[in-house]
């Protein structure tokens, strides 16, 4: 055996004593052979000297947000996993409807955790990316996700139909929730990176001052918004929540300081709902008389509604029938003859009842027309004020005070429709000068109401 | 007799009963979202730390421990505990690991050292012995200095005798539970360990002699 061979046997025989695998005769020759033996000893010290050395090496810190960027990864998994699987249950056209229709199909592609490595400076930011994004719509909800749920189930926010039809356009029927999808679909780390680099000046802007206020928080407090943010991702109809939740951060902000503190302290939720229920009438009460011209008077806006309810209950099924009908058709014409696919008209059919009305004005208002008999008019007429009954009675045809009662009907779904920021400022830009002038000479708030005031005028005249 | 399912049964039972990460496992595998995080949050520093020390770079220790987690979430249906939890973590961490090394060999990279001009300056030991043992700022400073050294000799050691040396050393794991993490025989884990010890020794031998910092020399790959 040469020297080296000698070596390695002393070195494995001393490494297994020091590690504790030595027993019964090997470990009582080698503790027999440290006492009798200095060089042997030496070499057993020096060997572990070494390994002592080790501990300097200090423990690798905690960071919370591996552990939510980990949570958030393996959430995603699972849903690209259950699409997967709902991928492999299908026939072959609607794996290729889907493939064209979905066109993120990112579930279709190989996972690579490789692709995902980012460089230092961005890391927290892109880690805690949708936190600092939505950390206030969050707070707004007092962080409970079941207020959420309920406030959702409530239906007390619909956003306005979409209306922009474009024969060059693919996307003849955008998603509702397309905004919404932004923050609440689950991004990979390279996915949030290329949208940070997307950003425009003022994106990151606004980007930096919320993150500021993020950064500012308690570590408790932003462990608590991880965890909703978490919660709200792992839930089924996440995007159905995200709309509502964007449209009461919205519409929060309708309220003044009062009001709004007023709701946001309110402890108990179900209270909680019925304040908003309650000050959404208000507000719509109030829009309605507004709403282009109604010439209804104020005091009957309330008996209005009522009957607009019963109105919309009792021939829900017509409308759901004939809205779906008329978007097929409204489809085929726009897009020169095609048939919209089962998962748009999946899609509309999503839209609530009011966008469904919005829909019938907007392409069709003889259908809704049809759908009043005379015991609808009459049912109305027993509703309202002496002065309204004047108004009514002052047409001489039914079919003339059917005229005016849709444009009610139109008026009462306008102020009950919130108006999607992006449609209010594709109707601003398309404005003229003479327009914008008037407007941009008023204070934000009053700006703003104006504009949705004009907004609402023009879709109940469009001529 | 018993069969093999029931062999397999009862040290499923027996794992179950012993090691409380088993027990989250289980939940883990019925879908349980807080066990899982339980998991993560316990078992992260261990995982980056030794991955670190493998894989020589913060970033991607971090990205492959993710990856390490995501594998045990998707194999989550089909666990079966055969051994102690944190053996089966560290069995797909060196398998992460090894595939990643593997991927940089092929592309040639060289895996610098830790020092931004390729050695450390040789410090006298009484300069550090008077950092380390007087109370005063500079012994913190000291204290980093020689965990970069460290850290510089552990990186000049083989990729499976730094792997075992970390199980070892930092996880406390026996030769046994190495060698079913490593996938090698015992006696392959002694050897292993033996040479790591013999290799830090060399090169660790300036400072514990005389009291210099060693020059560190490039890492070289697997020995």
């Amino acid at each position: 055996m040469s020297e080296e061979e000698t070596q390695a046997l002393i070195s494995e025989e001393l490494t297994a004593y020091l590690d504790g695998e030595l027993a019964g005769a090997e470990l009582a020759s080698v503790e027999r052979r440290l006492q009798e033996d200095p060089s042997y000893l030496a070499q057993m010290q020096q060997l572990q000297c070494s390994w002592d050395l080790l501990d300097v090496l200090p423990p690798t810190p905690n960071y919370d947000a591996f552990v939510k960027t980990t949570m958030e990864l393996v959430v995603q998994d699972s849903d690209r996993e259950l699409k997967k699987r709902l991928w492999m249950g299908r026939g072959l056209l609607t794996k290729l409807l889907m493939f064209l229709l979905l066109p993120g199909a990112a579930f279709a592609s190989s996972y690579a955790m490789t692709n995902q490595r980012i460089t230092a400076p961005y890391r927290k930011l892109i880690r805690e990316l949708p936190l600092i994004e939505n950390h206030d719509r969050y707070a707004k909800l007092n962080l409970q996700i079941d207020f959420l749920q309920k406030l959702n189930e409530a239906a007390l926010f619909t956003r306005d139909v979409v209306l922009s039809f474009s024969a060059d356009s693919s996307e003849l029927m955008p998603d509702l929730d397309e905004k919404n999808e932004e923050f609440l679909s689950i991004e990979t780390i390279k996915d949030r990176e290329s949208r940070l680099k997307a950003m425009q000046p003022q994106q990151v802007q606004a980007l930096k001052r919320n993150q500021e206020k993020f950064d500012q928080l308690p570590e408790q407090r932003k462990q608590e918004i991880a965890n909703f943010h978490l919660q709200l991702l792992v839930r089924d109809n996440k995007n159905e929540l995200a709309t509502t939740m964007a449209v009461y951060y919205d519409w929060l902000k309708s309220l003044g300081e009062t009001e709004r503190t007023e709701v946001l302290d309110e402890v108990d939720i179900e209270t909680r709902i019925e304040m908003i229920a309650a000050k959404i009438d208000q507000q719509n009460l109030e829009k309605f008389g507004k709403a282009g011209a109604t010439m209804l008077p104020g005091g009957d806006a309330e008996p209005f509604f009522k009957w607009y309810g019963w109105f919309l209950k009792h021939h829900k099924p017509k409308i759901l029938k004939t809205a779906r009908e008329l978007y097929v058709d409204v489809y085929r014409k726009q897009s020169g003859g095609k048939t919209p696919s089962a998962n748009r008209i999946k899609q509309f059919q999503k839209s609530s009842l009011s966008q469904k009305v919005g829909f019938l004005f907007q392409y069709d208002p003889n259908q809704m027309r049809e759908l009043m008999g005379e015991s609808e008019v009459n049912r109305l007429r027993k509703q309202l004020s002496l002065l309204a009954i004047e108004i009514l009675d002052s047409y001489q045809s039914q079919e003339q005070q059917k005229a005016l009662i849709i444009s009610w009907i139109d008026a009462a779904n306008q102020a009950k429709l919130n108006i999607a920021p992006e449609h209010l400022r594709d109707f601003y830009n398309s404005l003229p000068k003479t327009r914008h002038d008037a407007l941009d000479s008023l204070s934000p708030s009053d700006w703003k109401n104006a504009l949705k005031q004009l907004y609402r005028k023009k879709r109940l005249n469009p001529k | 007799m018993p069969t093999d399912e029931e062999k397999k049964i009862r040290l499923a039972k027996k794992y179950e009963l012993l090691d409380p990460d088993v027990r989250l496992m289980l939940r883990v595998r019925d879908d349980d979202g807080a066990a899982f995080e339980e998991l993560v949050q316990k078992y992260q520093s261990r995982l980056v730390g030794i991955l670190r020390h493998l894989v020589s770079n913060t970033d991607q220790a971090e990205d492959l421990a993710q990856d390490v987690f995501l594998r045990i979430y998707r194999a989550r249906k089909r666990y079966v505990p055969t051994a102690k939890f944190s053996t089966w973590l560290f069995t797909i961490t060196h398998n992460v690991a090894s595939t990643a090394l593997s991927k940089r060999s092929r592309r040639k990279e060289v895996n610098l050292t830790h020092s931004p001009s390729g050695a450390m300056p040789s410090r006298p030991l009484d300069t550090m012995a008077k950092e380390k043992s007087a109370l005063m700022p500079a012994r913190l400073v000291a204290r980093d200095e020689m965990a970069e050294m460290m850290r510089s000799a552990i990186a000049q050691l083989g990729d499976r005798q730094r792997m075992a040396m970390l199980l070892s050393k930092f996880e406390g794991m026996s030769y046994l539970e190495i060698a079913e993490t490593m996938d090698l025989s015992t006696q392959a884990v002694k050897s292993l360990l033996s040479r790591a010890r013999l290799k830090l020794k060399t090169i660790l031998e300036p400072y514990v002699e005389n009291g210099v910092v060693p020059n560190v020399i490039a890492a070289e790959e697997e020995g």
